[in-house]
């Protein structure tokens, strides 16, 4: 089939659509205060007035929700994969657990959050967890578990079993196959993953909300803090919102080509 | 160390993570349920038998959430598949700049539910947004947020706006990967695109399109951040989703005790919908 002028069309105009909503806000980021409040789309003059503002404001650290961000992902990212890595490889090769597993495995990633909010409240109040990195990195570790078990085990499929196989008639031991020969073979799998849980941590919501107050507050909350504190001021939410899908703007890039597991359980790869 | 040991040696940090997980808040709702734990009486809960759930069974803003919630899901997952799929068959071709447009189009996706909440409250807001402002150039205006009707449209174009991409994404590789035999046998035969794509494509594709159904279902019910930025719930009640009812029923009003038992509701709801949901993947081989 030939590409025609009205398939063009229609692709640039629904791509333009979703990406109105961003181009709007990194638009609004850059204008001065005036230009906003009058409603002006284009002004004339941009300025770098309400980064400044949200950077430098008093009693507010922004960047301290950047560095609470960046720890409380990278972190639980970490021990996500450690944790979920052997899980996959048992689950893949030994068939652990079978059927009643995986099911109880992708229902967990199907239930709302919500359901666990309150006492996991209750059990961070009782044991000081509140408000604290520890506090989120063991939300957002447990979380991503059934998203990343599913997805490595799909990656450990796709492994031929020939390699493990020969290694074992050689005499090499089980664990020692397992971090000398699957993982390096299932680190693509292991990056995708852990873009995967990165991203999901960093734009987690509810949990941010309800678990940390200020001290460990995450810049997505941060974000939307702003919007209350400073009700009118726009211009620095936009500036607020722009630092803060920066970085996983960033990574869909990356991860684009390993993306399509991550959203399907693992069940459709590419 | 031997095989079976092994296996269960490497699946038990996560196993026993996952169990904690689901066992200890479900036991420990129960315990809140049963008892009127605000945060006034924080220290001493007091015994109050099935009160909570009483209340919540007969609390018509609780049932008006779910219904909401339901009627949400319903409306967003149908609409987010119909366009998804339409984007995915027109991009399913030899093109140029096809990857800067799928890089482009995925974009939303990483962007955190919340910030994208923001964004539209900026894009509707009456002085600063980008709706009324095109409003406004062809002569008219209208006050978004005032109404059910416009604040519940707004919530329902975020979650396009944000979850498209997701159905599109999907489509496009099952699309990727179909075999080519049928569209060259019916190539041969002269068959026209209306018919290869409904007797064709949409069979082949029905497996994926009962996935992406059930997890856009089931994603749509959490619905959260959308609602507690851009309207609060409101006009009134008329927004509220049922994670929001929770939310403000234990953090606002600091109930917690009736707040466990309406995430019990919620539980069961959520149980049921995501029992029939695996049972649809089941029944096309997905898992």
């Amino acid at each position: 089939m030939k590409t025609n002028i009205h398939i063009w069309f229609i692709i640039i105009l629904t791509t333009s659509a979703f990406l109105l909503p961003i181009f709007f806000i990194i638009l609004t980021s850059f204008k001065e205060y005036g230009d906003i409040v009058s409603g002006v789309m284009f002004p004339t003059s941009y300025t770098l007035q309400n980064y400044e503002n949200v950077l430098y404001a008093p009693g507010f650290r922004f960047i301290d929700f950047i560095f609470n961000s960046i720890i409380i992902s990278s972190v639980s990212t970490f021990f996500n994969v450690l944790i979920s890595f052997p899980a996959a490889y048992s689950m893949s090769r030994f068939k652990t657990g079978g059927d009643t597993l995986s099911s109880y495995i992708i229902s967990l990633r199907l239930l709302p959050p919500i359901i666990f909010v309150i006492p996991i409240f209750m059990l961070f109040q009782n044991v000081g967890l509140l408000d604290t990195h520890l506090g989120l990195i063991l939300i957002y570790t447990v979380f991503n578990l059934p998203l990343t078990i599913l997805v490595l085990r799909s990656f450990i499929n796709d492994i031929p079993m020939e390699i493990e196989e020969s290694a074992l008639i050689d005499g090499c031991s089980r664990l020692r196959l397992i971090f000398n020969i699957v993982l390096p073979l299932s680190l693509p799998g292991i990056i995708a993953v852990s873009i995967l849980t990165f991203l999901a941590s960093w734009n987690e919501y509810l949990f941010a909300l309800i678990l940390t107050f200020k001290k460990a507050a995450t810049v997505n909350v941060a974000a939307s803090l702003f919007v209350t504190a400073y009700a009118i001021r726009y211009g620095e939410i936009a500036a607020s919102v722009v630092m803060s899908m920066i970085p996983p703007l960033l990574f869909i890039f990356i991860v684009q080509r390993n993306l399509v597991r991550g959203l399907t359980l693992g069940a459709l790869k590419r | 160390m031997h095989t079976t040991k092994i296996k269960y040696f490497l699946i038990l940090p996560a196993l026993a993570i996952l169990l904690f997980l689901t066992l200890y808040p479900t036991i420990f709702a129960y315990y809140l349920s049963l008892h009127n734990i605000t945060v006034r009486t924080f220290q001493n809960p007091k015994f109050v038998g099935i009160d909570n759930f009483l209340q919540v069974a007969s609390n018509n803003q609780f049932w008006y959430s779910v219904g909401l919630t339901t009627l949400y899901s319903s409306i967003v997952t149908p609409i987010e598949i119909v366009i998804g799929l339409f984007l995915a068959i027109l991009l399913n071709r030899e093109m140029y700049g096809k990857r800067i447009i799928i890089t482009l189009i995925l974009a939303p996706l990483a962007i955190a539910p919340s910030l994208m909440a923001i964004m539209a409250k900026l894009m509707f807001n009456e002085f600063v947004g980008l709706v009324p402002y095109i409003l406004r150039y062809f002569g008219t205006s209208f006050a978004f947020f005032r109404d059910f009707t416009s604040s519940f449209s707004i919530l329902i174009v975020i979650d396009i706006l944000q979850w498209t991409p997701f159905v599109f994404i999907i489509f496009y590789s099952g699309l990727q990967a179909l075999p080519r035999e049928p569209y060259e046998a019916a190539l041969i035969d002269g068959a026209d695109p209306r018919r290869v794509f409904r007797h064709i494509t949409l069979p082949l594709l029905k497996p994926l399109i009962l996935l992406v159904s059930v997890l856009r279902v089931m994603d749509a019910y959490k619905v959260f951040e959308y609602v507690h930025i851009t309207t609060g719930g409101g006009p009134g009640f008329s927004t509220t989703s049922a994670t929001l009812f929770v939310y403000r029923v234990g953090f606002i009003h600091g109930n917690f005790g009736l707040a466990a038992a309406t995430t019990l509701f919620l539980f069961y709801i959520a149980i049921a919908g995501s029992t029939i949901g695996l049972r649809i993947l089941r029944k096309v081989r997905i898992i």
